[in-house]
């Protein structure tokens, strides 16, 4: 009777808890992207007419600042210092406007890169106007480099019908102050993701849309097949 | 008496100073409207009825988003969103009318989802209880979901229309997701510190993303609510005062 009622008891919570992955959060991101053209000083149109948004060998940039960083990393100070990152080298391999849904890939080896800066002896970043410009991305990407990546398969979708979209590309850490705190089973495998949409009051004349992201590494609860056999016999 | 005006209008300065705290860098756009505030890792949907597989909500349900706030901006810049002894959140609602399911390219789709007739809270609540977003309580609602995150004081309270979700499956197999609204805030105990307590529209939007999700919820947002925008001052005037503008 009691082993019977162990069972039930276990099967309950072995049910209760089903197994289910989560992720876990590097660091979230606020900031702008925008576009330049292959060539010096190019930059692309924001306008929507967009076939020119994006177009093949065009170089895409993401910038802006870190507003929260995963408990796993010690000794940030958000109050003293200001913490950047910049998204570059991302090379458009394929751009096509299905009707009005934009779809780009990216050549891999982009790059990412978040920088560490004091407040009070470093320079504020600031995002200017028409990138680039004297203060984006070079006050982006000053200071101590903290973490940087190799981003792959990056692939970006907008969406005109309803003014948003999103990028997500696959990240492996690979340098920075902070790498050695990374375990090095998770150094890759990261997920970056982000970007929202326009027409948006926030848009500085020059960047395209507002980002909202993140950086993340899927985490898994582990579950294993049993038998009710085998369970039965860990409790005799 | 210009004195007494002169007076007033400094304090009035003064005050604007003292009380507006300095909104930092990661707020600031440059272009006057700045973010109000932002959530990151602790971010999470839910709607009865929603269809993981296929992104697919029913009309009529309501979808409920719950989030924890990392940073605030001004006029709010005064509160810290790692404050230990409280914490600050978000309930956001929708009324869901349904998902439209369309094809791009040669396998590409995308799912949108519009939610109306919605409504927002930001609630500052002691002690810190909303769940760590890595061991988020599975199938909402629950004992803690959403109560931990709408208990406290509500700082802002409002409408929510217009809110829209954007899933897309790429043609390279990619799968992610973006959100986009608008707010009017209505009510609060900090609705005070905006340039209109009543009334002030902005812009909510942010990423959908759709993996990795704890069992029971629909979505990981990770976003911010804009500053709503301020209504631009009036100066009552006069047909002939116009006219003679122009003389």
């Amino acid at each position: 009777m009691k082993r019977r009622a162990l069972l039930l008891l276990l099967a309950a919570v072995t049910f209760a808890a089903p197994a289910y992955s989560q992720t876990q959060t590097l660091f979230g991101f606020t900031g702008f992207d925008y576009v330049a053209a292959p060539g010096p000083g190019g930059l692309r149109a924001s306008s929507p007419s967009e076939s020119s948004f994006l177009g093949v060998a065009d170089q895409y940039h993401a910038l802006g600042f870190i507003t929260s960083f995963s408990p796993i990393l010690v000794g940030l100070d958000n109050v003293a210092n200001e913490y950047t990152f910049h998204l570059y080298d991302a090379t458009v391999a394929t751009s096509t406007l299905f009707g009005n849904v934009l779809e780009v890939s990216f050549a891999d080896n982009a790059r990412m890169r978040a920088f560490e800066d004091s407040r009070t002896t470093g320079t504020a970043a600031v995002y200017g106007i028409n990138p680039a410009n004297g203060t984006s991305p070079s006050t982006f990407e000053d200071g101590t480099l903290i973490l940087g990546a190799d981003v792959d398969q990056l692939v970006l979708v907008y969406d005109y019908d309803s003014n948003q979209g999103n990028f997500i590309g696959t990240a492996t850490l690979d340098e920075g102050s902070l790498i050695g705190q990374i375990p090095p089973s998770q150094v890759g495998g990261w997920v970056m993701s982000g970007l929202a949409g326009r027409p948006n009051a926030t848009v500085p004349q020059g960047y395209i849309n507002q980002l909202s992201g993140e950086l993340v590494i899927p985490t898994a609860t582990n579950s294993k097949a049993k038998s009710w056999g085998s369970i039965k016999t860990l409790y005799r | 008496m210009k004195r007494i005006l002169g007076t007033a209008a400094l304090l009035m300065v003064l005050a604007a100073t003292v009380l507006t705290p300095a909104a930092s860098a990661q707020c600031v756009t440059g272009t006057g409207t700045n973010i109000l505030f932002k959530w990151d890792a602790n971010g999470f949907a839910y709607e009865p009825g929603y269809t993981q597989a296929t992104y697919n909500s029913t009309v009529g349900n309501t979808m409920t988003m719950v989030s924890q706030i990392s940073l605030w901006c001004a006029p709010f810049g005064a509160l810290n969103p790692n404050d230990p002894l409280r914490e600050y959140t978000v309930v956001i609602t929708g009324v869901s009318n349904g998902t439209t399911t369309a094809p791009f390219g040669s396998s590409g789709t995308k799912y949108t989802t519009l939610y109306t007739g919605g409504s927002f809270a930001v609630y500052e609540g002691s002690p810190r209880n909303a769940p760590a977003p890595t061991s988020m309580p599975s199938n909402p609602p629950n004992a803690t979901v959403p109560s931990t995150y709408q208990d406290g004081t509500v700082i802002l309270a409002g409408a929510v229309d217009s809110l829209v979700t954007t899933i897309t499956k790429s043609s390279f197999g990619t799968v992610n997701g973006s959100f986009r609204g608008n707010y009017t805030v209505l009510s609060g105990s900090g609705s005070s510190q905006l340039c209109q307590a009543k009334g002030g529209v902005g812009l909510m939007d942010g990423l959908w993303a759709v993996s990795g999700l704890p069992t029971g919820y629909m979505a990981h947002p990770n976003g911010k609510f804009d500053a709503p925008a301020c209504p631009v001052s009036t100066t009552p005037s006069t047909w002939g005062k116009i006219k003679a503008l122009y003389r």
